[in-house]
């Protein structure tokens, strides 16, 4: 058991290094970096940023002496062995100072007739990706997220998560939890009453809300229950509390939310409904004179909920990380928006922090139920052995 | 089961699904503009009982005012620091604040400032000469990394230092000269420099808690402010709430008591809040497009359509051909007809443009740009046959580059009919993402490709200074001595009608040598309760909400009967012209 227990974890570790390394190469093979504007940022600017968050590094100069001048480059690439700057050291020659490296040059540090001691930035290059790739395993090692350069490194990625991942997942799980409610109970009375009008016009309701998807719901329910109704507010978000005041800015977005779901809910209690309700067993309990509330709520609801209960795994991670769209449309201070507005700004760290907090849940959930598999099932544990 | 039943009750169910959403977008669509509140309606909107004020922010995410260099977060900071001086209410120069004056040397390179007697942080303790001093070197500090620091590159030592040359940051023109006179010395003759002070990197910062604090200082906990409100609540991404600082000099001067900043950075969530009441100005997110149209036509007395220190236009490749001949170029400017492009297409409000500066620079500078002809076709026909190119003949296509989104590829197609029909000029449009556009500007590997600036200060050189021969934006390669030499000599200037005088042939040779296509110059539209005075336009776009306030009853019942009430610009300290 402990065997299972340790090689699933092993796994689940490598995978998280194998999704990080591929979040690091996609967010840099995307063009453009986080500090690039309209109007680009003067090179000194740009210099003093790269380095505050590791993207840039000084070439210090490799002898005392008088800058006499650049080789011209004032940004771009640079082959290892080209010129860098000329020097005029103390004893009076001249001194040629080379890239060690291919490199790109974000700066060059003043102008002809600046006097430098050895190891002071003569230029500032750009960091490898190697470089910043080994940097941030190291700090992820250390359990370390970074700072978000949206903050100018005032706030740490892990402040953020900590932040907006108790909203995406509380409005997930209200979410979840009204998606059940409406979805098993519409698909029971569905597959209960089969082809009468219940069964259509709950089935269509399903399909609409499946077919319509949040993006256009909440625009909707938007327009209707706060333009048009007043009935209630939307826009934000409050703490977490079951008082009215605050619960009622959530009723909007929940239900948006969790339409979707219920819809999928339906769908899948319907088939279990159906599938169950013919067997021999149900006929049983008919024949043995149980009322028929007592039929439907003992027998036929296990079965109905049996597809629902397999289709919770998947469901609580896309009503959680799926959130994305309605926490936009309701301006939820959740974790969604990072998901965008840090891809799109090239926050590096942000966007490895949101990616690894998901990466981690899944995993931990997928090796949870294997763990939890091979403790229910002997067969599992002997292969493993 | 009757199965025909069945079957008539399943396309019939089919049938309303489709239908029913339809019907619904129908209803919406016709109700479109009903949505919309009525002038009527908020003008019957009873005056608020209290002092609250609301409006919605996208984002605000960093509060360090030596930071805070984009929009968000901008409008909270303002509020709560404020700098030797301060913007106007409106158009106006720059108002003495935690300054009381200034005197300034003959040649402009000498700024000596006396402070406010008695000016304190928020929690008592008095702020001196020595706080903007080490709030300043701060800012340039290389340490700090601040984007906002190359304002400061107007004072003298100030770029050396944050770029790490020289490592003394006593070298850097700001000093204590005692502990309420601040000496600065600038570099160039600044004419706009109490304008600049006015901007967030030049506030102090209370050296005693970001010594203490660290990057945490700026939370409500530990925070200490100098401005007309303290921040007392600040969730990023939630809200924030400001308070009347109790502490501050001109306490007396400001009306509002408490301020709710609603973050949101989506314009349709922005917009609704507003016309639901729950907040006063809808904020700095912007209005949805599709919105501005309608609420202009609708003649909405909350509408308003400020102009604003940007610029819209066309980079020509100057090195190209055709484009290597000014006629060409010429020609081109002239076959476009910005009036029905800003009026029927673009319907924001925009001001049409023959140059690269706004003309807003007549209050504050004296300054009036020069105005030149925007369109006539028979006279771009005639400077094109003259180039060698009649009725556009023997001229290959023109590929016009330009961004996806914002309603550039309208323009662009605008434009290309006007190039077709005017001139017989074939134009091919070719759109790309953003950061691949800017690319292609900064290499040069373009004909004609769409650019825009805002200034970066105010005055008519921020708008001049792109086309200098090394500018990083001068994606036109236009290279003129001429034109470097009259930059040079504004940069030079201290007295303010000579260097109007620099400006105006600065922008003839412009004129002359168009390395561009001017459009024209943004506007921004808002929305703001007609019972809130106070905030006027303002060429910068910045309304300090101290000056903002409530109508009396009685002012608005005169509102109510179609007066607009506005207050006028404070006295302000003019722009001091140095050798005068």
């Amino acid at each position: 058991m402990a065997a299972v227990v340790l090689r699933r974890l092993l796994q689940g570790l490598l995978t998280l290094w194998v999704v990080m390394t591929l979040s690091f190469g996609l967010m840099r093979i995307a063009p453009g970096g986080p500090f690039d504007r309209e109007k680009p940022l003067p090179p000194a600017v740009m210099a003093n940023l790269g380095r505050t968050f590791g993207l840039a590094a000084n070439v210090p100069s490799p002898v005392s002496g008088t800058l006499l001048r650049f080789a011209g480059k004032v940004r771009g690439h640079v082959r290892a062995g080209e010129l860098l700057a000329v020097l005029r050291a103390k004893n009076g020659s001249e001194v040629k100072v080379l890239a060690d490296r291919d490199l790109t040059l974000v700066q060059n540090v003043g102008e002809a007739g600046r006097a430098l001691r050895v190891g002071e930035p003569l230029c500032v290059r750009e960091t490898s990706l190697w470089e910043q790739y080994v940097a941030s395993l190291k700090s992820y090692a250390r359990l370390d997220l970074g700072v978000t350069y949206a903050s100018e490194g005032s706030t740490s990625v892990l402040h953020n998560l900590m932040q907006s991942f108790p909203i995406s997942l509380e409005l997930g799980l209200y979410a979840l939890i009204v998606a059940l409610i409406l979805g098993v109970s519409a698909g029971l009375l569905a597959g209960l009453k089969r082809n009468t009008w219940i069964d259509y016009v709950s089935m269509t309701t399903a399909l609409g809300a499946v077919s319509l998807s949040s993006i256009v719901l909440g625009p909707l329910l938007v327009l209707v229950f706060g333009v048009w109704l007043r009935w209630l507010p939307w826009g934000g978000w409050e703490p977490f509390s079951f008082r009215w005041a605050h619960m009622q800015v959530k009723i909007l977005p929940v239900v948006t939310l969790a339409l979707v779901y219920a819809a999928w809910f339906a769908r899948l209690a319907r088939a279990g409904v159906l599938e169950v309700i013919h067997q021999d067993f149900i006929r049983t309990a008919r024949a043995k004179g149980l009322s028929e509330f007592a039929v439907v709520t003992r027998h036929a609801l296990r079965g109905a909920l049996l597809p629902v209960v397999s289709f919770l795994g998947p469901a609580l991670a896309g009503i959680v990380t799926g959130s994305v769209v309605v926490e936009r449309i309701f301006s939820v201070p959740g974790i969604g928006e990072y998901f965008v507005t840090a891809a799109v700004n090239r926050d590096y760290p942000m966007v490895m922090g949101t990616v690894i907090l998901y990466s981690t849940l899944l995993i931990v959930a997928n090796v949870g139920v294997d763990i939890a598999y091979a403790a229910l099932d002997p067969r599992i544990r002997r292969e493993a052995a | 089961m009757n199965a025909p039943g069945t079957v008539r009750l399943a396309r019939i169910s089919v049938l309303v699904a489709i239908l029913a959403p339809l019907l619904f977008f129908c209803a919406c669509r016709r109700d479109g503009k009903g949505t919309l509140r009525t002038t009527d309606s908020l003008l019957h909107e009873a005056l608020p009982a209290g002092r609250d004020f609301a409006f919605a922010s996208g984002s605000q995410e960093f509060l360090d005012p030596a930071k805070v260099a984009e929009t968000a977060g901008h409008h909270l900071m303002m509020n709560v620091f404020e700098g030797l001086y301060v913007y106007n209410r409106g158009d106006g120069p720059p108002v003495p604040a935690m300054a009381s004056g200034v005197a300034v040397s003959a040649d402009g390179l000498t700024y000596t400032f006396t402070l406010r007697p008695g000016i304190t942080w928020s929690n008592g303790r008095p702020i001196s000469a020595q706080d903007f001093v080490w709030s300043w070197r701060r800012v340039l500090d290389p340490k700090t990394a601040s984007r906002s620091a190359q304002l400061l590159w107007f004072i003298r030592g100030a770029k050396a230092f944050n770029e790490g040359v020289e490592p003394d940051p006593d070298k850097v023109g700001v000093h204590a000269l005692d502990p309420s006179t601040l000496r600065v010395e600038l570099a160039n003759p600044t004419p706009f420099f109490l304008h600049l002070l006015c901007e967030m990197p030049f506030v102090p910062t209370p050296r005693e808690e970001v010594e203490r604090w660290g990057d945490q200082w700026p939370q409500p906990e530990h925070i200490v402010s100098n401005g007309p409100f303290v921040l007392a609540e600040f969730h990023p991404r939630k809200w924030a709430v400001l308070q009347r600082n109790p502490r501050y000099y001109d306490v007396g001067n400001v009306y509002l008591e408490t301020i709710h900043i609603y973050d949101t950075e989506d314009e349709q969530t922005a917009f609704e809040w507003y016309e639901v009441g729950k907040t006063q100005w809808h904020g700095d997110v912007g209005l949805p497009m599709e919105q501005v149209p309608l609420l202009r036509e609708a003649g909405r007395v909350d509408f308003r359509t400020d102009p604003k220190l940007c610029s819209y236009y066309f980079s020509i490749r100057v090195d190209r051909p055709p484009f290597d001949d000014p006629r060409v170029r010429r020609a081109i400017a002239l076959a476009i007809d910005r009036e029905r492009l800003a009026l029927h297409v673009l319907r924001g409000g925009q001001i049409v443009s023959s140059g690269a500066v706004p003309d807003l620079f007549g209050v504050t500078h004296g300054y009036h740009v020069l105005q030149s002809e925007t369109f006539n076709p028979e006279k771009a026909r005639a400077l094109l046959a003259e180039a060698g190119y009649p009725r556009g003949v023997g001229l290959p296509p023109v590929e016009f580059y330009f961004n996806t989104g914002e309603g550039h590829r309208v323009i662009a197609e605008y434009v290309q009919r006007n190039l077709q029909e005017n001139l017989g000029i074939r134009v091919q449009l070719a759109n790309m993402e953003w950061g691949t556009l800017l690319k292609t500007l900064l290499a040069g590997r373009f004909s004609i490709g769409r650019s825009s600036w805002c200034a970066d200060y105010p005055d008519p050189l921020t708008f001049l200074e792109v086309f200098e021969s090394d500018s990083k934006s001068n994606y036109s390669g236009y290279k003129s001595p001429e034109y470097d030499e009259v930059i040079a000599a504004i940069r030079r200037e201290p007295d303010l009608h000579r260097r109007n005088t620099d400006l105006r042939r600065a922008e003839e040779i412009l004129a002359r040598d168009l390395p561009f296509l001017p459009m024209y110059h943004y506007t921004w539209s808002y929305l703001i309760r007609p019972y809130v005075l106070g905030y006027e336009n303002h060429m910068q776009d910045e309304h300090p909400l101290k000056y903002v306030r409530y109508a009396t009853p009685q002012e608005w019942e005169r509102i109510r009967h179609g007066e607009a009430i506005h207050l006028a610009p404070l006295p302000g300290e003019l722009t001091p012209t140095g050798g005068g």
